[in-house]
Order: structure tokens, then C-alpha cells, then sequence
């Protein structure tokens, strides 16, 4: 009868305790760390874990950088605010989406064994990595959307529009509210060396 | 095979007798026009599309192929009634605004009464520079010399003894910053060269102008149009170009050349363009009726990033 009712608590308990666990596993840990970088109003120091469903604020004169659970690094400029919306890394499968609605953050990923979803929505689309692996900027504001591409490929979507470009590395372009992105255009390194000193990575 | 022992045939064909000295004039000068094609470049969010006729106005790692066909009048025997170029351009970016273009290609020529002929035109190499960027207003001006290597090519199809050096400027500029609705989406390009010939070659000033509208830059910049896909990927556009003597050629009369060439170019941002455009001559130098060509050109740097052929040799240091 005992262990009946162990195994029955067991059946119900048993997926809600690992979901919590799942949900408080950190989704990455906090490597870099200057200002007063905060983390649901919790000021962030070099070693504390980031959960999912969090949001990063960093301040005009901070830089955060972040060592995510599958190996992939993000640096986060002054005046950006992130949230983890999703960061899924089950056997060789990786789920991610990270939302940006202003400031500019830089995404080391890594590779993967198996399918990878590595996306940043923003308020007028959505990046997402094509490549296995990609070493990307993205900046946000309100009403437009920038990205530039070191290594990898990153497709660039309009929410509004749903139209679509692939931005090979080397390679950059913008969104703008409610329109199509522009076409990519190659990127000078000066403009390159221009967004890695403000992710200060 | 056939190709080379018709040109062999009408090598002697015109040493016997040759073409008309008019002909001859025509195909000359009708060289200089579409026989390359050019490419495109970027200025901030705006994307010149590649030119078919002017030259292209920035620095670019990119291969483009067009062929063209345009009719000449045949005045008596041998005469070309119809020449059609296919050329080959390889542009490599030798820092981020230098770059070299090396051009070399076919020349098929269809006679009047007489069997056709095909050679190789002068091959060219071009070198371009580009001092002037301004992402903000949508401008580039570019400097370049090209050298026509006189002698490379097939005399039977027109090809030069004597080569040619042609210094010019180019320049584009989009209208996206003006406050002009949807005018923004229009954009002037523009070329002015001067070749300097050796030898007996005559020495030619060149000007031309083009003018587009960019679905592309409608759609991204300027406003939510409902178009179909395929329509978002347009860039109506005109090109004009001009060509006129600055040493006359005793008892030839008027040579100057003027095409208007208005067409479409196709891109939607994944690595290749693809243009048409017709070419109406409005002087018998330029040719005898409605000519066409149509080029592909294949982005380099976007289908290769990571390779030497798609990227600059020399590069500013990266940051780590």
C-alpha cells in the first residue's frame, strides 16, 4: 500500500519538480561584468547565474558579458535590455530566443551536433542564426532593427512583412517598422571595430 | 573549332578587301558601348544595382557576365550586319575602395554575305578607387583607369592594334535622404572618361547618365507597398551613354555614338543580380536598330565571405 502511494505521488510530483528544476537551471552565467548591470532589479556580479525568463538590464556605462549553458557567449553594449525568453539545450538540440528591445548585444554561438534554433526577436523582426555556428552583432531600437554578420549566416525577418534576407558574414543590413529589410550590403571592418568596442567584447 | 577556322578564313576574307571604312568606324566605335558590362556597389541602406552599359561605380569582388547583341548596317560585302559580345569581368577588392577589374570575351560578328566570324576582343584591365563614401546621403564617387591592351584581341572582329588608356569618374547618389516620397526610391548614376588612344586610334571623350527607381529600396525604406514577390526584387532603370571624337577622322564625318538603354535588373539580396536592358541607338555609329543585353553577375563576397575571392587582400586590422 506504501508503495503504492509513493509510486502515485511519484507520477503526480515527479514532472512538476523536474520542471521546476528544468526552469532553474541557468540558462548562462555572468563572465564580465561592469556598471551596475542588473538582473530583475538584482545587481549582477561576475559568477551569478542568469535564468530563463530574466531580463538583463544594462546600464549607459555597463557592459555585461554572459557564458551561456551550451558554450556560446553573449556580450550586451550599454543601454541594452535582454531577456532570456528561451534557452533550451537538450542532448544535441538547442533551443534559444533571446528578445532585444533596445540596445545591442553581440552572440558568440557555438556549434551544435544536432538542430539549432538561435534567434533574437526585436520589436520590428526577428534574427535567427542559419549557420552552425555564427559570431554576430544585432541592435535594436523601437522602430528599427540592425544587423551585422562577423562569421556565419543570420536571416533577418520582418515581423509585419515576413520577408526575409540572409546575411552572410562580413555582411550587414536594417529593418525599420513595418517594412522590408534593406538588402545586405558588405560591412567595412572600420564598422565592425565600431559595434565590437561598444559590446566591449 | 568551327569558330576558328571561319576567323582564319576571314582574316585573309579582309585583307583581300575588307569592310567599309564606315563599317569598320561602326564597329569600332559601337565597341566601346556594351561591350562590358559593369557592377553595383552600397552607400548606407542603398544598393546601386549592377550597370549593363556604364561603367560600374565602386571597387567590388564580383564576376559578372553579359552578353549583348546589337544590329549594324551593312553597307556592301563583309560588312557586320549584327555583333554580339559575351564578356567575362573578374573584380577583386584589393583593399576595402580598391580594386582591380580584368575583362576579356568573345566577339561573334554575323556579315553581310559572307560567312560569320568570331574572335576575342582587346583585353582590358581596370584599375578603381573609391574616395568618397557617404552612407548618410547615399553618394560614392569613384576614380578609374582602364587600359585597353591594344593587339590582344582578333582584328577580324574589330580588336585594335593599338591599345588605350581611359582615366574617368564615376558617381551615384540616391535621393533616399530627401523628403520626396516615394521619389526616395530613385537614384542617378553617372561617368565621364576620356580615352586616349595610341596611335592612329582616335581619342574619344565619354559621358553617360543612368537612372533608377529600386523596388527594393521602396519596400525597405520607403514604404509597405503590396507587391509580389517578385516585383520587390525590381530596379526599373535607363542608362544613356555617349561617346563622341575629340580628333576628328578626316572624311568620316560625325562618329559620335549615343545608346539609350532602358531595362530591369533583378536582386533580391542572395547573392546574384540579373539585368536586361534593350539598346536603342540614336546614331548610325551606335548602330542600326534595337540591340539587347543582359547580364548576370555573381556577388563574390557574399557567396564566398570567407575565401580570398570574397574579401579585400589587404584589410584593416579586426578588433579581437
Amino acid at each position: 500500500m506504501e508503495r503504492k502511494l509513493v509510486g502515485v505521488l511519484f507520477a503526480i510530483f515527479g514532472p512538476i519538480f523536474w520542471a521546476v528544476a528544468a526552469a532553474a537551471t541557468p540558462a548562462g552565467t555572468v563572465i564580465g561584468v561592469s556598471g551596475s548591470c542588473t538582473d530583475h532589479g538584482h545587481v549582477l556580479s561576475r559568477g551569478d547565474a542568469v535564468q530563463i525568463g530574466h531580463t538583463l538590464d544594462v546600464p549607459a556605462d555597463g557592459n555585461l558579458t554572459l557564458q551561456m549553458a551550451d558554450g556560446s557567449v553573449i556580450s550586451v553594449a550599454p543601454g541594452s535590455s535582454v531577456t532570456v525568453a528561451s534557452y533550451s539545450i537538450g542532448g544535441s538540440v538547442r533551443d534559444v530566443r533571446l528578445s532585444l528591445m533596445q540596445g545591442m548585444l553581440r552572440a558568440r554561438v557555438t556549434s551544435v551536433a544536432g538542430p539549432s534554433t538561435f534567434e533574437v526577436s526585436t520589436a520590428v523582426g526577428t534574427a535567427s542564426v542559419s549557420s552552425n555556428s555564427a559570431d554576430w552583432f544585432i541592435k535594436a531600437k523601437p522602430d528599427s532593427a540592425q544587423v551585422a554578420v562577423l562569421a556565419g549566416t543570420v536571416d533577418l525577418t520582418s515581423t509585419e512583412t515576413g520577408q526575409s534576407v540572409s546575411i552572410p558574414a562580413r555582411w550587414g543590413t536594417r529593418l525599420e517598422t513595418g517594412l522590408d529589410p534593406v538588402l545586405p550590403r558588405v560591412w567595412a571592418q572600420g564598422e565592425f571595430n565600431a559595434v565590437i568596442r561598444l559590446t566591449g567584447a | 573549332m568551327k569558330n576558328r577556322s571561319t576567323y582564319c578564313v576571314n582574316r585573309r576574307d579582309r585583307a583581300n578587301g575588307g569592310w567599309s571604312v564606315s563599317a569598320v568606324l561602326a564597329l569600332a566605335i559601337g565597341g566601346l558601348i556594351p561591350s562590358a558590362g559593369y557592377a553595383y556597389t552600397a552607400a548606407g541602406d542603398r544598393n546601386f544595382p549592377a550597370q549593363l552599359i556604364l561603367p560600374q561605380i565602386g571597387p567590388i569582388d564580383a564576376l559578372w557576365v553579359p552578353i549583348s547583341t546589337q544590329p549594324f548596317e551593312a553597307v556592301k560585302d563583309k560588312d557586320p550586319m549584327r555583333k554580339t559580345n559575351f564578356t567575362g569581368t573578374y573584380s577583386k577588392l584589393i583593399t576595402e575602395q580598391f580594386g582591380i577589374q580584368l575583362e576579356y570575351g568573345l566577339t561573334h560578328l554575323d556579315r553581310l554575305r559572307a560567312s560569320p566570324v568570331t574572335g576575342t576582343p582587346n583585353f582590358h584591365a581596370r584599375l578603381q578607387y573609391e574616395p568618397v563614401l557617404d552612407p548618410e546621403h547615399e553618394f560614392l564617387l569613384s576614380v578609374q583607369v582602364d587600359r585597353e591592351f591594344g593587339g590582344t584581341g582578333d582584328q577580324a572582329v574589330g580588336s585594335d592594334k593599338q591599345g588605350a588608356t581611359t582615366p574617368g569618374v564615376t558617381f551615384a547618389k540616391g535621393l533616399g535622404d530627401l523628403p520626396i516620397g516615394y521619389w526616395r526610391a530613385l537614384a542617378i548614376t553617372g561617368f565621364a572618361g576620356y580615352q586616349a588612344a595610341e596611335g592612329a586610334r582616335t581619342n574619344f571623350f565619354q559621358a553617360g547618365v543612368s537612372i533608377q527607381y529600386s523596388m527594393p529600396y521602396l519596400v525597405s525604406k520607403v514604404a509597405n507597398v503590396e507587391l509580389p514577390p517578385f516585383l520587390r526584387g525590381m530596379t526599373p532603370m535607363t542608362e544613356v551613354f555617349f561617346t563622341t571624337p575629340v580628333s576628328h577622322i578626316s572624311g568620316q564625318g560625325t562618329n559620335t555614338t549615343l545608346v539609350v538603354a532602358p531595362g530591369v535588373s533583378y536582386s533580391r539580396g542572395r547573392g546574384w543580380e540579373l539585368a536586361i536592358e534593350a539598346m536603342i541607338p540614336t546614331t548610325r555609329a551606335t548602330g542600326s536598330g534595337i540591340g539587347v543585353i543582359a547580364q548576370l553577375l555573381l556577388q563574390l563576397d557574399y557567396l564566398l565571405p570567407d575565401s580570398v575571392v570574397g574579401r579585400p587582400i589587404f584589410r584593416p586590422t579586426e578588433l579581437p
